[in-house]
């Protein structure tokens, strides 16, 4: 294992650069060249593809990738790089297991494969900003009233005390803070007090509020799990090993983030695939990482659900869950918001694509997650039980669902309607949905069911 | 109250202007003016002023300018202001209780008056840096040793982990961590497990590091205290009030420290003494802080020795004692090193004039403690009798001390020796002193006698 010191030892003294001779030069001449090398090509008439040996040249190409580009870091301009053999290694001693959560909520999450019926991880809710902190009470309180729930995302606060959360100052630190006091009182209401808190800290947009606010003196637990992202694409800054270095420090547990960006950097949906797999590798040798969390978008759609996006989510779920033990949830951003037939048919699109390809899921997130309030417990709700349905369906299965429901949304995703905030479609004193939504979903979940997805109730 | 998201929406709706504005215009034209309204001057002959209305006239001063100036927030570059009514309510509901330490050692740091025979807090040690864990933890268990020591200050490492600590970097957080870990088994080792570490973090000079270590999951506890600096001249930040905010949050103590420069934006001896006393409100208001670390130094010798410093010292550190109920630390800066006269006369110098004029010390830093290694628990306990040994001495037998001191080693204070390194001072191995040093500082404790310093405890 690399220690964090000599991750910071390789940042100052690796080969030094421009940002954007890596993010061209390196980042992107590299997925292009590889993607040649092995083979790899979007094709889109088969979102999900079901090709192992595809897969396992995605895998392949991610580990040239690695070795050949390694990580920047923007703070020292220089690249961290890695041998082949001490990618090849990690990835072998990789602990494959990660515990999450307290006393009877206490859950090990444990790799899958593709075409499995091995049941995922479930993890539950999203860091949309709420404007309210009753919301967000009455949010975590639903997500953790999902029974299949293991772990659960908790609302980002816009204010605190009145005053607007500004990153960097300490309303930020206070913020992230109460954050958690809600979301963990809102457990204990829900009678899940030990469930694990994985999306630390969504209030805390820098390094120092996200350490600041992860003490025991304000309710997290190493039991929890924090979210360390690298910036697209393949780079960290000192904050974020700062992050790292504090959560190894206390044997906490620690969530690699990317978000490959289609379009970007990596170039089309088969570079940004090698780019998706190589994340994971990256994230185990410099974050030493305990899980991941992983959302490829679209560049210019700023959503998950478009076809290569799918497609890229396929192939490089399959390259990790065929090749590694990395516990990985896959996120998707979705165009159309919450009381939409629209946000279901696109989540059941994606969700369909990451279970069969045998990753887990973190509920999709309506109206791209960038609206506050505009996201309730219905859609975490219909992810959950969309995920259920999909455990068991192969590739092929899910390929045929995604071509069905894209048919549906495809063309919509650039004009998708936002929906509604969550005063809109849930009593805020009750914490329960209106009836307009309750039927919608009903009606969705029919259409779904008509479509071959096998709920369970 | 004023809470820290005010401070922090008076800092985003403060009046803006250029630091230099504020430096100039502010700081220093300000303070020139409130000398001459107050005729507060500059005696040299007087290193220990005992002038009551003289320290009062200097209080009101310090309250003119904090309301006037307020206090420079770097990010938005604006002034963060407070009201006459907001600082005089804050002085008056001020909570003088400063509690530190755990178990046998917990206790109540308050503060004192002028003249005063009322026992100093002792806090002992410093935060220079120390080459190897071994020295690290040698000094810090002999500082935990002294018996009089209330609380401690801990050495900062150079490396970790054979890397060295760069600021910013986790290795600046795993390198605090383990200074704090280090710290802590000295003290158990000195069997005294509760001592409060009240320095923290030295080795971690930014607010990310000084965060992440000292969080409970590791070594620190509340009971402990985390230092909140300000920059030259009142002037503050937002990594500075992330500290403050997680601090509050957490409820640890806070001192603030405040180093007015002699010399620059403050001007000469008077306007550093306003300043320092206005430093007070500063920490009150703004970081609302336990207690205050007051560390004046010269702007060319950056040492605390000084003659004009130290009329500057005695007479912010009366100011304070005499009209709020801030606890205060003193801590000097000394030009000369481990094993060399000049260290302890011009500590005596410092410890009699801040005594006697009503506040505590931390025992004072040799060599500027701008040298690694340069610090050894024999200073430490020596500057801790001297300070237990001034409680009671009038600020007029103070002055005479001071001025006798003042000629054995002003003239040499440019070209003091850093004397020698803790290895040459102690056996490591041992952790005790040197015979050699033992000697030395008995032979300076005679020569302090023979000059009016209180008898000290004779070196065995």
């Amino acid at each position: 294992m690399i220690g964090m010191s000599e991750i910071c030892e390789r940042a100052k003294t690796g080969p030094a650069m421009s940002q954007e001779t890596f993010d061209l030069d390196v980042v992107f001449a590299t997925a292009g060249q590889l993607c040649r090398k092995y083979g790899i090509k979007y094709d889109p008439g088969t979102p999900v593809p079901a090709d192992d040996d595809l897969a396992d040249r995605t895998y392949q190409a991610a580990v040239d990738f690695v070795v050949a580009v390694g990580a920047y870091c923007t703070d020292t301009g220089s690249v961290i790089k890695f041998t082949r053999d001490e990618v090849l290694e990690a990835v072998a001693n990789s602990r494959g297991r990660c515990v999450m959560g307290e006393g009877k909520d206490r859950f090990v999450w444990t790799p899958r494969l593709p075409d499995s019926d091995t049941r995922p991880w479930y993890h539950v809710g999203s860091g949309i900003v709420n404007t309210d902190e009753r919301i967000a009470f009455n949010l975590v309180k639903a997500y953790a009233g999902i029974r299949q729930a293991n772990s659960v995302s908790v609302p980002a606060l816009e204010k605190i005390d009145g005053y607007m959360v500004v990153s960097g100052m300490p309303s930020e630190i206070l913020g992230a803070i109460r954050s958690i006091k809600i979301a963990r009182d809102a457990l204990r209401h829900a009678g899940r007090p030990g469930l694990a808190i994985g999306n630390l800290i969504a209030t805390a947009g820098t390094s120092m509020a996200t350490i600041a606010a992860s003490g025991p003196q304000f309710g997290l637990r190493p039991s929890d799990g924090w979210l360390v992202g690298a910036q697209a694409e393949m780079k960290y800054n000192m904050g974020t090993l700062n992050k790292a270095a504090y959560l190894s420090c206390w044997g906490a547990n620690v969530g690699g983030e990317s978000g490959p960006l289609v379009g970007g950097y990596a170039g089309g949906p088969d570079g940004t695939a090698v780019a998706n797999v190589a994340y994971r590798l990256v994230c185990l040798l410099v974050l030493n990482c305990d899980y991941h969390l992983t959302f490829p978008v679209h560049i210019m759609r700023g959503c998950s659900s478009p076809r290569d996006v799918l497609w890229c989510t396929a192939v490089s779920s399959q390259a990790i869950s065929r090749n590694t033990r990395e516990l990985v949830w896959s996120l998707g951003y979705i165009a159309a918001g919450p009381m939409t037939k629209q946000f279901f048919y696109e989540s059941a699109a994606y969700i369909a694509t990451a279970i069969s390809s045998g990753l887990s899921v973190q509920t999709t997130h309506p109206a791209k997650a960038v609206l506050n309030d505009y996201v309730t417990p219905m859609e975490m709700l219909g992810s959950v039980e969309i995920t259920e349905a999909c455990v068991g369906m192969n590739r092929k299965q899910a390929n045929e669902m995604a071509k069905q429901l894209l048919a549906k949304y495809e063309d919509k995703i650039d004009d998708a309607p936002i929906g509604k905030k969550y005063q809109e479609c849930y009593d805020v004193n009750t914490g329960r949905p209106c009836r307009e939504y309750v039927d919608l979903y009903g009606e969705v979940k029919d259409e779904l069911r008509a479509m071959g997805f096998r709920f369970k109730r | 109250m004023v809470s820290i998201l005010d401070v922090c929406e008076r800092a985003r709706k403060g009046p803006t202007l250029a630091a230099e504005s504020f430096d100039l215009d502010g700081v220093y034209l300000t303070l020139k003016r409130l000398a001459k309204k107050y005729d507060i001057r500059y005696d040299p002959r007087t290193p220990v002023p005992s002038d009551d209305a003289l320290a009062d006239k200097v209080f009101d001063a310090a309250l003119d300018f904090f309301v006037e100036c307020g206090v420079y927030f770097q990010d938005t570059h604006s002034a963060i202001r407070f009201s006459r009514e907001e600082v005089l309510n804050a002085v008056a509901t001020y909570n003088g209780d400063c509690r530190f330490g755990e178990g046998k050692e917990a206790r109540v740091f308050r503060s004192r008056k002028p003249d005063s025979s009322s026992r100093p807090w002792c806090h002992v040690g410093s935060g220079t840096v120390a080459s190897t864990e071994e020295i690290a933890s040698r000094i810090v268990q002999g500082n935990a040793s002294i018996q009089a020591a209330d609380s401690m200050s801990v050495n900062a490492l150079e490396s970790i982990d054979g890397r060295k600590i760069v600021t910013g970097q986790p290795t600046e957080i795993l390198g605090a961590i383990r200074s704090l870990e280090i710290a802590r088994e000295a003290c158990r080792l000195a069997g005294r497990p509760g001592l409060p570490i009240i320095n923290g973090i030295a080795a971690a000079g930014s607010a990310i590091a000084t965060i992440a270590a000292a969080a409970p999951q590791f070594v620190l506890r509340p009971s402990d205290c985390i230092i909140v600096g300000s920059i030259v001249e009142f002037k503050t930040n937002r990594e500075m009030l992330a500290k403050v905010a997680w601090c509050q949050a957490s409820g640890y103590n806070i001192v603030l420290a405040g180093a007015p420069m002699l010399g620059g934006f403050a001007g000469g001896p008077e306007g550093t003494a306003i300043l320092n006393a206005a430093y007070v409100f500063l920490g009150m208001l703004v970081y609302q802080c336990n207690y205050y670390l007051s560390l004046p130094l010269h702007i060319n010798y950056s040492c605390s020795t000084t003659r004009d410093v130290i009329w500057a010292t005695a007479l912010s550190s009366q100011a304070i004692a005499r009209n709020t109920n801030m606890p205060t630390l003193t801590l000097a800066y000394v030009m000369g090193g481990p094993m060399t006269e000049s260290f302890y006369y011009e500590s005596a110098a410092f410890v009699a004039a801040s005594i006697a004029s009503g506040v505590s010390t931390q025992t004072p830093h040799p060599a500027k403690a701008a040298f690694t290694d340069y610090v050894t628990p024999m200073e430490m306990k020596v500057t801790t009798e001297m300070a237990l040994a001034c409680a009671g001495m009038t600020r007029k037998e103070a002055d005479k001390l001071v001025s006798k001191l003042l000629p054995k080693y002003e003239d040499g204070l440019a070209t003091a020796s850093i004397g020698k390194s803790y290895t040459q001072c102690f056996d490591i191995a041992t952790g005790r002193p040197r015979d050699e040093y033992v000697a030395f500082v008995a032979k300076v404790k005679k020569e302090m006698s023979a000059l009016g310093m209180p008898a000290l405890p004779r070196e065995t």
